[in-house]
């Protein structure tokens, strides 16, 4: 059993940190602790979760940045109260260090008002919004649901799981949030990004015949898309062959990837590994420049 | 070296109403002449550029316009002929899809209109 757990994954630490960066030449990381997200979302209360949100904040910043600068942060907000994220956000969030909001999210769409004041707040300090996947989908009241009920398993779940992303992001367009908030950027991570491409030639499509329901959608939706929206590599559907990937992307366009690695959890994509049959100037897009666009560095 | 076009008297000037559209075949091409709130003619190909829906079939509507969110607003003095297959929308006056910007447009043909009568050329 010990050998067993040996074999997981090396925890980065927060002293071991600077080495991992000069030894694989990163220049920049963002961490976003993944429990937090479930506990705020739903695993406490609401005043638990304003109490819990500022600890791991604090102790983020405290022991983790502190230890070296090229270490970012995403700090979660107990997004159970929109009025006490917002205030959480302008809290910590001229941190130098900070380079987004996570936002947990709830079972209301993302383009809803409910999460207005969090939005707001975020503008205020020109920083991006970041939505993760917190892993409790569906089990908890009050977390996204997924179509048609509770999956029986863990890995129907998982697979499941795109539909947040997808509900969020046409939401967001579709709701004319993206119109209200004209600078805000959001950051979708491991909600997966081989689906867009399906969903934006219907959005493309539909909105043509149906923009009279909503003629705040002043373009085509994928305008909205790429002007707005980053999603990050991991996990990293891959087809059998690696040129179809490339196709995929390309397809996409790369100005809308953004690496990630997930590490250090079970499902990581390995950073030596992941997206290696790239082109150099898509690489540097989805490694570098993309992120650099986006975040508050 | 272009062709040179035909002229072909199709009707009376008081054969066409404002907000509605005739269809009529000219020359054995099915042709859509609408008259415009400003009382200008247009004519269009009956086919939707989209997927070739007979688009004379739809309805000459207004247009709502862009408008902040939550809010609406119906612009009554544009005429947009809309596609009854999928709801696709074109401006009669220039004969470009409301909203896209890619290359999506009405094939347009000329109309005169003088001491009564009405001509198109195709």
């Amino acid at each position: 059993m010990r050998e067993h757990l040996r074999v997981g994954p090396r925890r980065l630490i927060p002293n071991t940190s600077s080495a991992t960066f000069d030894t694989h030449g990163i220049d920049g990381a963002v961490l976003n602790c993944f429990d937090v997200g479930g506990l705020l979302s739903a695993q406490s209360s609401t005043e638990e979760s304003i109490v819990l949100a500022a600890a791991y904040n604090d102790y983020f910043i405290e022991e983790w940045l502190s230890v070296d600068r090229r270490l970012k942060y995403a700090p979660a907000v107990p997004t159970q109260d929109p009025a006490s994220s917002a205030a959480e956000v302008r809290r910590i969030g001229r941190h130098p260090q900070v380079v987004a909001v996570f936002i947990p999210l709830v079972n209301v769409l993302m383009g809803h008002r409910y999460y207005w004041p969090i939005y707001e707040a975020c503008i205020e300090l020109a920083l991006p919004i970041y939505v993760h996947v917190t892993g409790i989908e569906n089990i908890f009241t009050g977390t996204p649901t997924l179509a048609m009920g509770v999956a029986d398993s863990y890995i129907e779940r998982y697979a499941a799981v795109p539909q947040v992303g997808m509900a969020s992001v046409a939401s967001l367009i579709l709701s004319g949030t993206l119109e209200k908030f004209p600078k805000l950027k959001f950051i979708f991570a491991e909600y997966g990004f081989l689906w867009l491409p399906s969903l934006f030639y219907r959005l493309d499509r539909t909105w043509r015949g149906l923009r009279h329901e909503v003629p705040w959608v002043r373009k085509a939706p994928t305008e909205y898309l790429h002007e707005r929206f980053l999603f990050t590599t991991q996990p990293c559907d891959e087809p059998d062959d690696p040129k179809d990937l490339v196709t995929l992307i390309s397809m996409l366009g790369p100005d809308l990837l953004c690496f990630s690695t997930d590490y250090p959890h079970w499902d990581n994509d390995m950073p030596a590994g992941t997206l290696q049959m790239l082109p150099p100037e898509v690489r540097k897009a989805v490694f570098y420049d993309n992120a650099a666009r986006v975040l508050r560095l | 070296m272009a062709r040179e076009r035909q002229r072909f008297r199709i009707g009376k000037s008081i054969d066409f109403i404002v907000g509605s559209i005739k269809v009529l075949v000219v020359n054995g091409r099915e042709i859509g002449v609408a008259r415009l709130r400003n009382g200008e003619l247009r004519g269009v190909m009956n086919r939707c550029p989209h997927k070739g829906a007979p688009i004379c079939q739809g309805i000459i509507s207004g247009v709502w316009n862009a408008s902040a969110p939550g809010e609406l607003e119906f612009d009554e003095n544009r005429d947009v002929l809309v596609c009854p297959w999928h709801g696709f929308q074109y401006d009669l006056g220039t004969g470009t899809e409301v909203c896209w910007k890619g290359a999506s447009r009405l094939r347009m043909y000329t109309i005169e209109e003088g001491d009564g009568e009405v001509f198109v050329f195709i």
